[in-house]
């Protein structure tokens, strides 16, 4: 609407990015969520001094193993069936979660973002053929190809070498990467083509610069927004997935790493009685999901160019 | 202020109307004390630049404004206190006793509509007559516009007429009712200049047709020209000067008239010179008279006290200490 | 129209053929059928009948194009794990996802698309603020946590509070109690329960955001100006001119939404043992039970695909804008 056009405002000269600040500040969930985000990553980073139990620390106590205790003074979220302390494996299992999702997102948000421009920008059968590529892929659901995916280190002798042994966090991180890079990709793509037609860029293509430096002075500032929202919340979108191929058993292994994801798959069998299990993880991801839901949702106000007028 | 000289009842009348926008950067005064009349069958022009406040002003009489926007003063049609009165009652008026079209005719008709049926429901909303006899009538309206193959053009959707034809149609809707007012948003500003012409001929035919009076909001003064009876200009929320068309041109009195007028190229001015200066922020408007900043006949009074409006002829006043021609 | 069809078609045979070479092809690389086989202990003269029906010595292009042209002639395979046919059990699968979606559907686009409506119209109210607090936390809660949190809650806790010997509904045995023979609509309805619950919740925080964002979009339009300009009753402002066309990115996304569902919820089917199309491929995944599968990978791209064609029609025929060509 043009109403609020008419009106001129404050004419007063502020750099996109304090404006961006400005309006990311007035939500102030996402805020909060940025306060809770660093403390859950700060406790999981400083975890041996949050508590003196490692992941996989078998607790005696006077000789015996120390299962399924329930929360207490001692240990705070009780024990597990395997006698590790609860916390300490939150904690700990934390660490692989949280490091997964960011590299996934990371990695998935590199990729998606180089081929959504070169789709974007050159257009024509590149276009096609890889705007085809995503297709495919978005064509199976997304755990399924992220289950086969994961399955490929321990049958392929060249997928354990780029991806690493199967169910490990490396491997882990490649796969969900690899079927993340394609919504991404999409959207960059938009955003470039809409882009493409804008003044500024014919100006420059007439000014005589090259390809390259039109897409990385001019292109990709301009999507830096869109980029920075997807990233945070693939981050998001990759711990669940990490927690979902856990729970499955096609994640990260077990026995070795806890992470949250197979901690909830190895509580299973016992949460009836030990609610505990459940809820130390579990609500361990929902938080850290719906922080990073706020403060993508608040980033998304704070830098849709479309929203500068105001 | 003295009417057009009609000796019957304005149509419009609009008195020290105020609208403010609350913001989170504060509230933002867009209208500050306008006074408005219409007479009867006459077209009213009502000139700007962007920020003026005169298309917020004309859609606060009719209740069209977002919800951030705060409302005073008053504005009477046919005796009925429009400001303030519930949706409910403001919306028999809407459409058929004031209508409104607007600037850009692609975007202020549903995409996804046909135009014959936009035009239907309109007149559906204010007389009881069925769908298949207002979809006749749509067809006879559309041919009074002047639109070409009537029949065929009322089931085609707005992307599919020409940006012209659309016009035609956003003004056959918005007459279908018999409107005694009828407000333009800057019709024509969107169009080519060939085009505008035949759209200013056309609403110059309706109101000879139907009697029913216009408030055409522009900020060109050669669409004014060609049909305003009486202009008043506007700037920064409030009147500058309001007179008839001919005397606006002739003996303008305020200094923002006069720039205006030297603004437009003509025969006589083969180099047009424009303001200097911007137009104030109506987040914090400027004491005293809106326009000092710019006004080349500036006194230290004008940046202290808001000017009053002062006769400066039959049926024209002006709102200036220092205007154009004598007088303070 | 036909044209816009036709080349939806177009797209979508090689995107259904290049998607299932694909999948066949990273299925046989990460499975090793014959060595599953031989660990689950089938005989051996079945191994060899296996291996020449799936063509397990030839080229994969041709073993690929083999099995398609079986599949469309209607020969589904034989299992491993079940020495039977493949069909059944993977129509009982197809059944039964198709059943939660289509429930679960109608429960959570009604709600969720409502909810939206009433957020957008009523912008900033506490209402607004409320459902879209309640939305991020759907979004949130990732479905093996709430489906577990669903099952601590029906069963113990419920159990506890009131004393009784059964958990409030059931939640595991999937689709029907053991005990039941043929169909039972209150068995069913209730083994249903869980699942949809779980699917609902996020989807009714998806859908709720979707249809908001597009009102606002619509509210805010010139055109919804016009209407009110043209003195037509809010009603019918809101349901004629801004919720018409918000509608139309919503009904594209739901189209696709449920073709996707066709490939089943592998994590909430397999908290509540659900038999559907995600349970079936986890399981048969497990067991490397690769014939049981390929018919399981043409189906859900042939429904995905057909969906993603049926929500571009859709938007065809809501948008006319789009008709063009």
């Amino acid at each position: 609407m043009t109403i609020e056009g008419e009106v001129s405002g404050s004419t007063e000269a502020i750099s996109p990015g304090r404006l961006a600040w400005r309006r990311f500040r007035r939500h102030r969930l996402a805020v909060v969520g940025v306060v809770v985000l660093a403390l859950i990553t700060a406790a999981c980073v400083l975890a041996p001094f949050l508590t003196r139990y490692g992941p996989n620390e078998l607790i005696r106590i006077d000789g015996a193993k120390a299962t399924l205790r329930s929360p207490g003074a001692r240990f705070w979220l009780g024990t597990n069936e395997r006698a590790n302390d609860v916390w300490a494996t939150v904690l700990y299992g934390g660490r692989i979660s949280l490091a997964v999702g960011v590299v996934t997102a990371l990695v998935s948000s590199l990729i998606g973002t180089v081929i959504g421009v070169i789709a974007g920008w050159f257009g024509g059968w590149i276009d096609g053929v890889l705007m085809r590529i995503t297709d495919l892929f978005l064509a199976v659901p997304f755990l399924v190809a992220a289950i086969i995916l994961s399955q490929a280190p321990a049958t392929q002798s060249w997928a354990r070498v780029v991806f690493g042994p199967p169910n490990s966090s490396r491997s882990v991180v490649a796969v969900i990467a690899l079927v993340f890079w394609m919504p991404v990709a999409r959207v960059i793509r938009g955003v470039v083509l809409s882009l493409k037609e804008k003044e500024f860029v014919e100006a420059a293509r007439a000014a005589g610069a090259s390809d390259t430096r039109i897409i990385v002075r001019h292109l990709i500032p301009n999507c830096s927004g869109q980029i920075v929202i997807n990233t945070t919340l693939s981050v998001s979108a990759a711990i669940l997935t990490e927690s979902a191929l856990s729970y499955l058993g096609y994640g990260v292994n077990g026995v070795t790493t806890p992470t949250w994801g197979n901690l909830l798959n190895r509580a299973q069998g016992y949460i009836e009685p030990h609610p505990n299990l459940l809820l130390g993880p579990g609500l361990a991801v929902i938080v850290t999901v719906l922080c990073i839901n706020f403060v993508g949702d608040a980033l998304r106000d704070a830098l849709d160019p479309a929203q500068v007028a105001s | 202020m003295t009417s057009s000289g009609s000796a019957q009842e304005p149509v419009l009348v609009v008195r020290d109307l105020r609208v403010t926008f609350r913001t989170p950067e504060g509230p933002v005064c867009a209208v500050r004390g306008m006074d408005l009349e219409v007479a009867p069958g006459e077209i009213l022009g009502l000139v700007g630049e962007s920020g003026s406040g005169k298309s917020v002003a004309m859609l606060a009489v009719l209740g069209l404004l977002p919800r951030n926007a705060e409302i005073e003063g008053s504005a009477v049609f046919e005796g009925r206190e429009l400001i303030g009165l519930a949706r409910r009652d403001l919306r028999v008026v809407r459409g058929a006793g004031i209508a409104m079209i607007f600037q850009d005719p692609l975007t202020a008709l549903n995409p996804v509509h046909r135009i014959g049926r936009q035009i239907a429901e309109g007149i559906r909303a204010h007389q009881a007559v069925t769908r298949v006899a207002a979809d006749a009538r749509a067809v006879e309206l559309l041919n009074a516009v002047g639109i070409p193959d009537p029949e065929r053009r009322a089931r085609a959707f707005p992307h599919e007429m020409s940006g012209g034809m659309r016009q035609r149609a956003m003004i056959a809707m918005m007459i279908a009712n018999d409107p005694q007012l009828l407000i333009a948003d800057e019709p024509t500003t969107a169009l080519d200049v060939t085009v505008q012409a035949q759209i200013l001929e056309l609403l110059d035919e309706i109101r000879t047709r139907t009697g029913c009076a216009m408030v055409f909001i522009t900020h060109d003064l050669g669409v004014i020209a060609r049909i305003a009876d009486r202009v008043q200009v506007m700037y920064g929320g409030r009147i500058a000067e309001v007179a008839p068309t001919p005397e606006l041109f002739g003996a303008p009195t305020h200094p923002y008239t006069v720039g205006l007028l030297e603004a437009v190229p003509g025969p006589d001015r083969p180099r047009p010179e424009g303001i200097p200066g911007t137009p104030p922020s109506m987040l914090r408007p400027p004491a005293g008279c809106a326009f000092h900043a710019r006004c080349p006949r500036a006194l230290p009074v004008c940046s202290e006290v808001d000017p009053p409006l002062l006769t400066m002829g039959v049926g024209h006043v002006g709102a200036c200490h220092n205007p154009v021609g004598g007088g303070s | 129209m036909l044209r816009f069809v036709a080349r939806r078609l177009a797209w979508g045979i090689p995107v259904l053929l290049a998607g299932s070479l694909l999948t066949f092809v990273a299925l046989r690389m990460t499975t090793q059928p014959v060595t599953a086989a031989r660990r689950l202990r089938i005989d051996p003269a079945a191994i060899a009948r296996y291996r020449r029906e799936l063509g397990l010595d030839r080229p994969l292009l041709e073993q690929y194009a083999g099995y398609v042209a079986r599949f469309f002639r209607g020969d589904l395979g034989t299992s491993f794990t079940t020495q039977g046919p493949v069909w059944p059990e993977l129509r009982t699968a197809l059944v039964n996802s198709i059943v939660l979606a289509l429930v679960a559907a109608v429960v959570y686009m009604a709600i969720g698309i409502a909810l939206g409506v009433v957020s957008a119209v009523r912008q900033y109210s506490w209402f607004d603020h409320a459902t879209t607090g309640l939305s991020f936390v759907g979004l949130s809660l990732p479905p093996f946590v709430f489906g577990l949190l669903c099952i601590v809650a029906v069963g113990t806790w419920y159990q506890n509070l009131t004393g009784a010997s059964q958990p409030l509904l059931p939640f595991v045995g999937g689709v029907y109690s053991p005990q039941t023979q043929g169909f039972d609509l209150a068995d069913r309805a209730r083994h249903l329960a869980l699942p949809v619950i779980v699917l609902s919740v996020q989807q009714i925080a998806v859908y709720s955001r979707y249809m908001r964002t597009g009102m606002l979009e619509t509210l805010g339009s010139d055109y919804l100006r016009t209407a009110r300009a043209k003195g037509l009753p809010e009603r019918r402002v809101i349901f004629r001119h801004a919720f018409r066309n918000a509608l139309i990115p919503v009904v594209t996304f739901a189209a696709i939404d449920i073709g996707a569902l066709a490939g089943g919820l592998v994590v909430t089917e397999q908290i509540f043992g659900y038999q559907g199309m995600g349970k079936y491929f986890v399981d048969n995944y497990h067991n490397a039970d690769y014939p049981a599968l390929l018919p399981w990978v043409m189906i859900v791209i042939l429904f995905v695909v057909a969906f993603n064609i049926l929500a571009d029609i859709a938007y065809a025929w809501l948008d006319p804008r789009i008709r063009v060509g």
